[in-house]
């Protein structure tokens, strides 16, 4: 019996509370999967319940409206230690239990009345974390610059959600309208492009598929017989093929590689100073040592700023 | 190497740019350094009307 009851409040304090938290959390960003035994995870789960227990507690003995409520009836410290003692005494021993008759059953129904109510508080205040961690994750890509939230993201928020959201969408970047763009080497040695529509995941959350907008195929065929015929080919660019099709759909299995780029509709001069850095450092001879300052006009357009 | 998914959104910002700029860049890489050396400023133009202009630092006097 005491078995029982165990397991019903670890399915009650635990497995029921966490499994909303991801649910609710995965409405918001897909999640990284669980591993099995791995440490890792279970901290988290078992530290985001923990503050969690620990706000409801502190809700239900200060707050004067959640400690009555709901499931409201007179009760006392006295009378609250003396059912717990019943109650685990009741299910620990069967002639206990026939020993307490009626007044087990009393301070049964006491106990599940006290329960009920912190475990109302207790999964409100999992929902509101879920809510309140979903929308913080989404607003990674503006708010990581502000130090506290960026410890925050590190240590807590990011590691619930999947590596392939951050490769395979704009999440990273401020601008949402930033266009992830993909050059995807097939086992075939077929080389497609477009941009990053969709993408799906396994069970394991490993990649299963991936949707390329307005794709194009490279065609090696003409480039090579080029290159053949006259010792040199035209720029890559020729090569290219547009697909006639809306979306092409590549099926992960079949992927050698992914070259990933990203392509925000605005410049930042902070991006364009490194990338150009970078660039001097490895062509720029004299100039390198020099440095390199960068002004932007923004464009004319509005909608693009 | 990158082991946080921090590390990899900062890794992701890196070279992120429109692609019209960076193929430009790439295309007048060497108009753009040897300006640079020369202590001359080079001007990008966007499709949109953008103008980004790349200048070399100011030394200190």
């Amino acid at each position: 019996m005491i078995a029982l009851a165990v397991s019903a409040l670890v399915a009650a304090y635990l497995l029921v509370p966490y499994a909303i938290f991801r649910f609710l959390l995965g409405r918001f960003v897909p999640l990284r999967v669980l591993q099995d035994r791995k440490t890792e995870d279970l901290t988290r789960a078992v530290v985001t319940l923990l503050v969690v227990y620990l706000i409801a507690l502190l809700l239900v003995w200060v707050v004067p409206g959640c400690r009555n409520h709901p499931f409201a009836f007179p009760d006392n410290a006295e009378q609250r230690v003396s059912d717990y003692q019943i109650v685990a005494g009741g299910l620990y021993s069967e002639t206990v239990f026939r020993d307490y008759g009626g007044r087990f059953w009393d301070a049964f129904w006491r106990t599940t009345e006290r329960q009920g109510r912190f475990i109302c508080w207790y999964y409100l205040m999992v929902v509101t974390l879920a809510v309140v961690s979903g929308v913080a994750i989404q607003r990674y890509g503006a708010w990581r610059r502000y130090p506290p939230y960026a410890w925050l993201a590190d240590v807590y928020l990011l590691p619930h959600i999947s590596q392939w959201w951050v490769l395979l969408t704009p999440f990273a970047f401020s601008d949402r309208r930033t266009l992830v763009r993909a050059d995807v080497l097939m086992t075939d040695n077929t080389l497609y492009s477009g941009e990053v529509a969709d993408h799906f995941l396994d069970r394991e959350g490993n990649l299963s598929g991936l949707f390329l907008a307005n794709p194009q195929r490279f065609d090696r065929r003409s480039y090579f017989r080029e290159q053949d015929a006259w010792g040199s080919a035209r720029g890559l660019e020729s090569f290219w093929r547009p697909i006639p099709s809306a979306k092409l759909y590549l099926v992960a299995d079949k992927i050698v590689n992914l070259n990933l780029n990203y392509e925000p509709p605005v410049v930042t001069s902070e991006v364009l100073t490194r990338y150009l850095s970078e660039l001097q450092g490895r062509y720029g001879k004299g100039s390198a040592r020099k440095g390199i300052t960068v002004s932007i006009t923004p464009p004319e357009r509005n909608d693009l700023v | 190497m990158v082991n946080r998914l921090s590390n990899l959104a900062e890794f992701l910002h890196s070279d992120s740019l429109p692609a019209w700029l960076k193929k430009d860049i790439e295309d007048k890489r060497e108009e753009i350094f040897a300006n640079l050396e020369n202590g001359e400023d080079f001007l990008l133009s966007g499709p949109n009307g953008e103008k980004v202009k790349i200048s070399p630092k100011p030394v200190p006097a």
